[in-house]
């Protein structure tokens, strides 16, 4: 199935948004991921050292630190656990590896109050991973011994930071692909709609309707195409009048001096001649009347001729069968049980079965029966016309020959009205004295239907 | 009958006058549109056959003249048979028209048709009587023993056409000629199904005849059972 254009449209512009946002995107992850980490290790870093410069505060009452670790681990802050210099801890409980990894880092060797301001060395921050996470630790020296103050960052959190962080970026890359989207469709609408009513107008104008104007609107290229559709259409109306006037005159110049003739023929002595006279005067006007009706096609059936085969078949057998009846034929009548729409003028149709039908009445005994069957193929139709009369010959599908002693104009009315659909006309199931007894006409399926 | 005959082709406007007189008509004829328009107010014609196609005017401005002056009814006799453009001059007043070629017979049969219409005799007079069979042409009512037909409207003057020559043998090209307007012969398949058509409607058959009997070669008889 065909994407329509505006799909077209939205989806270019949706894909480059998107390829966007990700290239933008992949870059702000990364970047966002290696702050968190920092972020989280400086806060752990602050947290450490905080807990470490109390402890150094040899004049600080030890009793004192319990509180003061609790009200550090009370803030959005890495939890903090105090490991004195007697092994007791202070603080956020760890988990039993972590503090295996804990006490395998040694601290540095510190002195006493070198600079005598009553409050002991403190060292840099040590920074180790653990499992399930990191730990920084500050040591210090206390009057018991070396302590340290340990601040652990688990993976967890930095990942439940970082997943609030994610989605942010993810709401905004949807905002962007959003707004992409609603741009798309905008554009898309503005250049489709001209577009689809200047279709529309193509469509009424395949249907008949030549006065069927597209308005002339949109991008320019787009009211291009109207202004030209307009002038095709306009240029079809003309030909149209065109054709209509050129059989109306055809009619005339024909007509007239055929009438001055028929007149004059009255005129004569009514005997053996003036009735052969009479009788050539009728085969003229005949062909003449038929000749004009093939003429007229073009203005007769429009820009779109189509009908329902079905219903013309069933009208016209149905028309003919009183008359197949008295002469005791038996018609049969094959149809299918649905309408089949061809590219055929209902008038042209129901000239050639009533060619078709007389033929068969006005060239075979009575009770010589015939039989019509239509048929639904893959193109469009397929009517078959067969009779169990004397045949015609093969010569009888060639154009202009005579079928069954008249002047072949009957099966050139239905060659003519298959050939229009673009379908075709044939004789099948030739005897041995090569006479053909059935009459195939395949018509093709209207497109629009 | 005073026909006034508007035709400017002179070949065509000698048979024609030569014909109708033969079929009983007083014929004037006019060659030119302004001499027809003259020759309606002088001479007050009870039909005008007119042509469209004129040297100086256009026949539907003769027709216009003659609805004016309420003149007597207007026989269009054109080469043109496009069928909106009959439709377009019935609407303008045409009382009836015949598309060319024409014998001067049928041009005959439509100017009695078109005064009938025009002036109907009274109504016991007009209606057809054959056995049970009744037709009324102006009201187009046809009836068999009383019971309404069902007739579509080439049946009907088909039928009315044997009424009026009831109890003769018609040929199928007189019919063809006065129901179909078409003087030629290779549509006698035409006439035989509606005639088939119509022994359907009065209830019999080929086989078995009441009204209507089929004379083999020459054509069809009306003829009370």
């Amino acid at each position: 199935m065909r994407s329509t254009l505006r799909a077209r449209i939205i989806a270019l512009a949706v894909g480059t948004a998107l390829l966007v946002t990700l290239l933008a995107a992949v870059p702000i992850l990364i970047l966002l991921h290696a702050q968190a980490h920092a972020e989280a290790d400086q806060r752990a870093t602050y947290a450490a050292q905080s807990a470490a410069d109390y402890l150094s505060a040899s004049r600080q009452k030890a009793d004192l630190l319990a509180p003061y670790v609790a009200r550090l681990n009370g803030r959005d802050d890495p939890p903090v656990t105090v490991i004195l210099a007697d092994g007791r801890t202070v603080g956020a409980r760890l988990d039993a590896d972590v503090a295996d990894a804990v006490h395998d880092v040694t601290g540095p060797h510190l002195d006493a109050d070198r600079d005598k301001d009553t409050l002991h060395e403190v060292s840099t921050p040590y920074t180790t991973d653990v499992p399930g996470g990191r730990v920084v630790q500050v040591f210090t020296r206390t009057p018991e011994g070396s302590a340290r103050a340990v601040a652990l960052v688990t993976d967890s959190s930095v990942r439940s930071r970082l997943a609030q962080e994610y989605a942010g970026v993810g709401l905004v890359a949807v905002a962007l692909l959003l707004v992409a989207w609603a741009a798309a469709e905008v554009t898309g609408s503005r250049l489709v709609r001209p577009l689809s009513r200047t279709a529309r107008t193509a469509v009424a104008l395949r249907d008949g309707d030549l006065s069927a104007r597209a308005a002339v609107e949109g991008p320019e290229e787009v009211a291009a195409v109207a202004i030209e559709l307009n002038a095709l259409a306009a240029r079809i109306g003309e030909l149209l009048t065109q054709e209509r006037e050129a059989t109306a005159d055809l009619s005339h110049r024909l007509r007239t001096p055929l009438t001055s003739v028929r007149l004059a023929v009255d005129g004569l002595p009514d005997d053996a001649r003036r009735a052969e006279v009479e009788a050539g005067l009728d085969r003229l006007e005949r062909t003449l009347t038929q000749v004009i009706r093939a003429a007229r096609r073009g203005v007769r059936e429009g820009v779109h001729p189509r009908c329902d085969a079905t219903a013309v078949v069933a009208d016209r057998v149905g028309f003919w069968r009183p008359l197949a009846e008295d002469q005791g034929r038996r018609v049969t009548l094959t149809l299918p049980d649905r309408p089949i729409w061809v590219r055929s003028a209902v008038d042209d149709l129901e000239a050639a079965l009533d060619a078709l039908i007389e033929n068969v009445i006005a060239h075979t005994g009575d009770g010589t029966d015939f039989a019509v069957a239509l048929q639904a193929t893959a193109e469009g139709a397929e009517l078959r016309f067969t009779d169990e009369g004397p045949g015609l010959p093969r010569e009888a599908a060639t154009r202009g020959c005579s079928d069954r002693g008249s002047s072949g104009l009957g099966l050139d009315i239905v060659r003519s009205a298959a050939e229009a659909t673009g379908g075709s006309f044939g004789l099948e199931e030739i005897d041995a004295h090569g006479r053909a007894h059935a009459v195939v006409l395949r018509l093709l399926r209207d497109g629009s239907s | 009958m005073r026909v006034l005959l508007v035709e400017d082709d002179p070949a065509i406007r000698s048979g024609l006058v030569r014909g109708l007189a033969e079929h009983g008509h007083v014929v004037l004829s006019a060659s030119t549109g302004a001499q027809a328009i003259a020759m309606l107010s002088e001479d007050r014609p009870d039909v005008t056959i007119l042509d469209l196609g004129l040297p100086d005017l256009d026949g539907s401005h003769v027709l216009e003249m003659a609805k004016v002056l309420k003149s007597a009814p207007v026989i269009v006799a054109t080469a043109r048979d496009d069928e909106r453009e009959m439709i377009r001059l019935l609407n303008a007043g045409a009382d009836d028209y015949l598309v060319k070629p024409f014998s001067a017979a049928q041009m005959d049969a439509r100017i009695r048709a078109v005064l009938r219409r025009v002036a109907p005799p009274e109504t016991e007079d007009r209606v057809l009587a054959v056995g049970g069979l009744r037709l009324d042409p102006v009201a187009r009512e046809a009836s068999l023993d009383g019971e309404a037909l069902d007739l579509t409207r080439k049946e009907f003057d088909l039928l009315q056409a044997l009424m009026q020559h009831a109890g003769e043998v018609v040929t199928k090209r007189a019919l063809l000629a006065e129901v179909w307007q078409q003087p030629w012969g290779g549509a006698d398949r035409t006439v035989d199904v509606h005639l088939s058509w119509l022994r359907r409607k009065l209830g019999e058959t080929a086989a078995k005849p009441r009204y209507l009997a089929s004379v083999r070669g020459v054509g069809v008889k009306l003829t009370a059972p």
